[in-house]
């Protein structure tokens, strides 16, 4: 089936970029709405397209699907080949869902807003393009590229210590594309035949190549898998790499931290699974036990530093950093259910924090801040929004729970199921994981009571409720979901084949 | 006469210095432009008749004193591009006033033969005589603003240093030539070839010659002069000077080096090796990992945004150098490769940060603050210009600095290419600094605004579309680079 869905939905948003780089600049109301709704439309457009590609795949196969390939630089065998399956799947919805939400998000955006919208299509683009590429080189190229917008986004219409959490944001990022490259480099030297296409080198045995540093012989896979490990891990703030994660929380408008814990997080994990498990099964049977040990801190250390935060975005980082540990003990639970669950879990921990984050941001726009819980001696600011503005209350409550993995929302099913999968093989640190999660209700559900519930506080007037605009972009976010919550049949039917197809190369 | 119509591009360079200079003493007043008109019609009959002598087959000729051959025809079109642009480039400029830019162009000329007769000379004294030339001229260019006391340093930085290193070619020479009693390099290589240099006198003369040769490529040991002259010079003369006097360097490099110090591999098509007992590419790679790293951290420190970009292609040579040392047709392909994304590259930089300083009237990063806002397009153009510089992707520059450190990690010099990626990661932070800088604050920033000017974002479009086209056709552009090389003569 040679179809051109991906290049499509890959490349409408470019096209938006080159509308938002080229519209004439004019004073006047005109042009603005013109860039925005341009800006939107392109975004739509690539997503519509996602949905398509998503609606048409058949289940049911492990096969790669709409399959595009042709040679780019046939020197270095390098091909621009994509295609998507169940693994990559269910991120592109993500990234289709949550992009055109971030736009609408920043509709009233005064300073630059063609720059911003220009980022966040570069943003759609490049994520869209490093879950399906199917060529190493081209998925780098992809998530290397999704590295800078951030730094810009940041810089530009951050808070006070802007320009020093982007410089952070921009060395951290730039030091993990060096490794991931580093890996790439020796990954396509250590293939023989040089090659870089992940189905080529999947059978290329990696484990089983040399090479030599200093007169050392080195095994190739376990260096290449630890430098992969490490630069996608500074990209995706796991911990010990979170630092810079939590200033960019601190600094970063609402949208672009959606955009950054939402999107790019789950696709570099994404990145992450793919190749460890497709190049290097060896290697990551003999680093399960690591990958654990790190799941359960990152789940421990971002809980623990979650129930000390005050401020909305700072408890959405901790929470986003202890989450992502517990993806990372689905996706090394080497178990169909924690797989599957790993890989849902993503989807519906992408759309929680996407809303949780847009949350944030609407109370930031309206009370200027977003500290909900008074320091000591003080008097609480807000509380009693519930009676003011009962529509946030009942969205912000359903983001809440859905993090928790209530059921009847997206993050319950995921949830179950990497509790399910790992159990049997790591019952300890699942169980360490657990509990701290009951941290994770306490500190969520005290932050509600404080917004929420309660005597009116000094600030509560100011936050009103939901326009219609806020509702449009945040309804389908909540549907989206209780969807992945309620029916979650067909999207699990899309992932389980492929990996199971996974998990029998490990075996 | 068949040996005439080899050099046709190179005639038709000097009949364009002629007519240039005799509208220089003919023309006024508004007339002037048309030395502009008539330069650029020479070049570019020039590079039409460089392009067609691809068809020619490669040849000696003129007593062997001319290597005609792939390596040739690919730098003469280089150099005949390169030209081109700078005499474009020039329309907007506001460094250069408009009454001085004939002599401007006749300097742009006369070096851009001299280059062409450095990269196809097999005679040491012309190789030598033709450095010369370009420095003699690039010294010229380098002082050209010679009301502004940087311009002036500039300008005797440029001499001192090329003067020391034409001391230092010169001996360097004279050491093969005392051995081999030849000046012809291809006659020289059959000298070696049959009884080897001692390695004493191999290794003084390769470093004196590498020494001489790293300041004309501003490589590690020599690489002092090119943040001073970048930054000093006037813009549009730094632009030529960055790239023009940086590849007439390597033109000669490749061909000494593959002709003095390498001979054809015998098991393997397509390779070579080292001639004699002398471990040059060991050094080779050191000076690689030093100017690599020496750059970067510059750039780092650098307030200046011109001598930011003069210590990224100090990085960017060591770079290079990786393309050279591998001894083989990838590595020099991918050379090849870079230098032409580098050629548009580096000309965009340049032609854009000009207009920036013109129109703030200083190029400390901090003074460029909130342009995005006033020159949309034009910063956006430098920030991919110098992503593309950087070798960091969407760029066709990573395709480059990809194939560059793959073919330094296909032959084993890894930690070399661990070095080339390291420094990539810290060029993006300098990169970023002033990126940064140019998008600033625009909440706060209020300027005039900057007039629209057609001529200037055509010129930009024009350096801009062929750079991304590099990186659409890097495997047609990387097999024509291969193809010069396989036709090195021997």
């Amino acid at each position: 089936m040679n179809n051109h869905l991906i290049s499509l939905m890959v490349l409408l948003p470019l096209i938006g970029v080159i509308f938002q780089a080229f519209l004439p600049k004019r004073t006047g109301v005109s042009s603005e709405s013109l860039s925005r709704w341009a800006a939107l439309v392109t975004s739509l457009a690539g997503s519509i397209f996602g949905f398509i590609l998503i609606a048409t795949m058949s289940r049911q196969t492990p096969e790669l699907q709409a399959v595009e390939s042709f040679s780019w630089v046939g020197a270095y065998a390098i091909s621009y080949e994509v295609g998507i399956d169940g693994l990559s799947a269910l991120l592109v919805l993500l990234v289709a869902i949550v992009f055109p939400i971030l736009i609408a998000a920043e509709w009233n955006q005064k300073n630059g807003s063609r720059g911003m919208y220009a980022l966040f299509l570069i943003l759609q683009s490049t994520l869209a393009g490093a879950l399906c590429a199917q060529d190493l080189f081209l998925q780098f190229f992809f998530w290397a590229v999704s590295a800078l917008p951030f730094y810009f986004l940041v810089g530009i219409w951050g808070g006070e210590q802007r320009e020093n959490s982007a410089s952070r944001l921009i060395s951290v990022s730039s030091i993990g594309n060096a490794f991931v490259l580093a890996a790439l480099i020796l990954i396509y030297y250590a293939a023989d035949p040089h090659t870089f296409s992940l189905r080529e080198l999947a059978n290329s045995r990696l484990a089983e190549k040399n090479f030599e540093i200093f007169e050392h012989r080195l095994s190739v896979a376990p260096v290449a898998f630890g430098l992969l490990a490490a630069g996608l891990g500074l990209r995706t703030a796991v911990w010990p790499f979170h630092g810079w994660f939590t200033g960019v929380a601190k600094e970063a408008p609402a949208s672009v931290f959606v955009a950054l814990c939402g999107a790019t997080i789950p696709v570099g994990v994404y990145i992450f699974i793919r190749l460890a498990y497709s190049l290097f099964p060896e290697t990551l049977v003999a680093s399960v036990g690591w990958i654990i040990a790190v799941g359960v801190l990152n789940v421990a250390v971002g809980m623990v530093s979650a129930v000390a935060q005050r401020d909305l975005r700072l408890l959405l980082a901790f929470f986003c950093i202890s989450e992502m540990g517990f993806i990372l003990i689905g996706l090394a639970s080497l178990n169909p259910a924690g797989m599957v669950g790993a890989v849902y879990q993503q989807l519906s921990l992408g759309l929680g924090l996407a809303g949780f984050g847009l949350f944030s941001g609407i109370i930031t726009e309206r009370a200027g801040h977003s500290v909900f819980l008074p320091e000591d001696g003080e008097t609480s600011k807000f509380g009693g929004v519930a009676m003011r503005a009962p529509l946030i209350a009942v969205i912000a409550g359903a983001f809440t729970v859905s993090l928790l993995g209530f059921p009847g929302f997206g993050g319950f099913v995921g949830k179950t199921l990497v509790y399910l999968g790992s159990y049997p093989g790591y019952p300890v640190p699942l169980v360490i994981a657990i509990v701290t999660m009951l941290l994770a209700t306490y500190c969520l559900f005290t932050m509600y009571r404080q917004m929420f519930l309660g005597h009116a506080g000094a600030e509560s007037e100011k936050v009103l409720d939901l326009g219609i605009r806020e509702r449009s972009y945040l309804l389908p976010l909540v549907l989206a979901l209780l969807i992945c919550g309620i029916y979650p049949k067909p999207l699990l039917e899309l992932v389980r084949p492929t990996v199971l197809t996974l998990l029998s190369l490990v075996k | 006469m068949r040996e005439f119509i080899y050099i046709l591009p190179e005639a038709f360079l000097a009949l364009t210095l002629a007519f240039v200079v005799v509208g220089e003493i003919t023309y006024h007043g508004e007339k002037t432009r048309l030395i502009t008109l008539t330069a650029l019609l020479g070049l570019g009959s020039a590079l039409i008749q460089a392009l067609i002598s691809f068809g020619y087959g490669s040849a000696q000729i003129f007593a062997k004193t001319l290597s005609m051959d792939g390596l040739t025809f690919f730098f003469r079109s280089f150099f005949i591009l390169l030209a081109m642009i700078s005499v474009l480039a020039l329309s907007n400029s506001k460094e250069l006033a408009r009454s001085r830019r004939t002599e401007y162009i006749a300097l742009l000329l006369a070096a851009t033969i001299a280059m062409s007769f450095a990269a196809s000379s097999a005679d040491l004294l012309l190789t030598f005589l033709s450095l010369q030339l370009v420095n003699i001229v690039s010294f010229f260019l380098a002082g050209y603003g010679k009301r502004s006391e940087q311009a002036n340093e500039a300008g005797i930085k440029h001499m001192i240093f090329s003067a020391i290193s034409g001391g230092l070619l010169i001996y360097g020479m004279v050491i093969i030539f005392g051995f081999s009693r030849s000046l012809n390099i291809y006659e020289i290589h059959n000298i070696i070839f049959e009884t080897a240099l001692n390695q004493r006198a191999a290794a003084v003369s390769f470093t004196l010659i590498f020494v001489a040769l790293s300041f004309q490529i501003g490589a590690f040991p020599m690489y002092f002069w090119a943040p001073d002259v970048l930054n000093g010079a006037p813009t549009p003369a730094a632009s030529f000077l960055a790239v023009g006097s940086r590849v007439s360097g390597f033109a000669v490099l490749i061909r000494i080096i593959f002709t003095l110090f390498a001979q054809p591999a015998a098991e393997a098509s397509g390779r070579w090796q080292v001639m004699g007992a002398l471990n040059w590419p060991s050094v080779l790679a050191l000076v690689s990992g030093l100017s690599m790293l020496i750059g970067v951290f510059l750039a780092l420190r650098q307030v200046s945004a011109k001598r930011m970009i003069a210590c990224l292609l100090i990085s960017q040579t060591g770079a290079l150098l990786m393309g050279l040392l591998v001894l083989d047709w990838v590595g020099v392909a991918a050379l090849l490769y870079n230098l032409v994304v580098e050629l548009f590259a580096v000309s965009g930089i340049f032609y854009i940060l000009s207009f920036l300083i013109n129109e703030v009237g200083s190029d400390r990063t901090t003074d460029l603050r909130g342009m995005l806002k006033w020159a949309a397009p034009e910063c956006i153009s430098l920030i991919l210009f110098i992503l593309c510089l950087i070798g960091v992707p969407p760029m066709p520059g990573f395709i480059g600095k990809f194939a560059l450190i793959g073919a330094a990690a296909g032959q084993g010099w890894t930690i070399l290419s661990a070095i080339a990626v390291v420094s990539m990661a810290i060029s993006t932070f300098a990169m970023s600094r002033l990126a940064f800088h140019l998008v600033g604050d625009f909440r706060s920033v209020s300027k005039n605004k900057i007039a629209f000017s057609f001529e200037r974002r055509s010129f930009m479009a024009l350096l801009l579309l062929p750079l991304l086209l590099t990186g659409v056709f890097a495997q047609q552009i990387l097999s024509w680079a291969a193809k010069s090389i396989v036709f090195i003569l021997w």
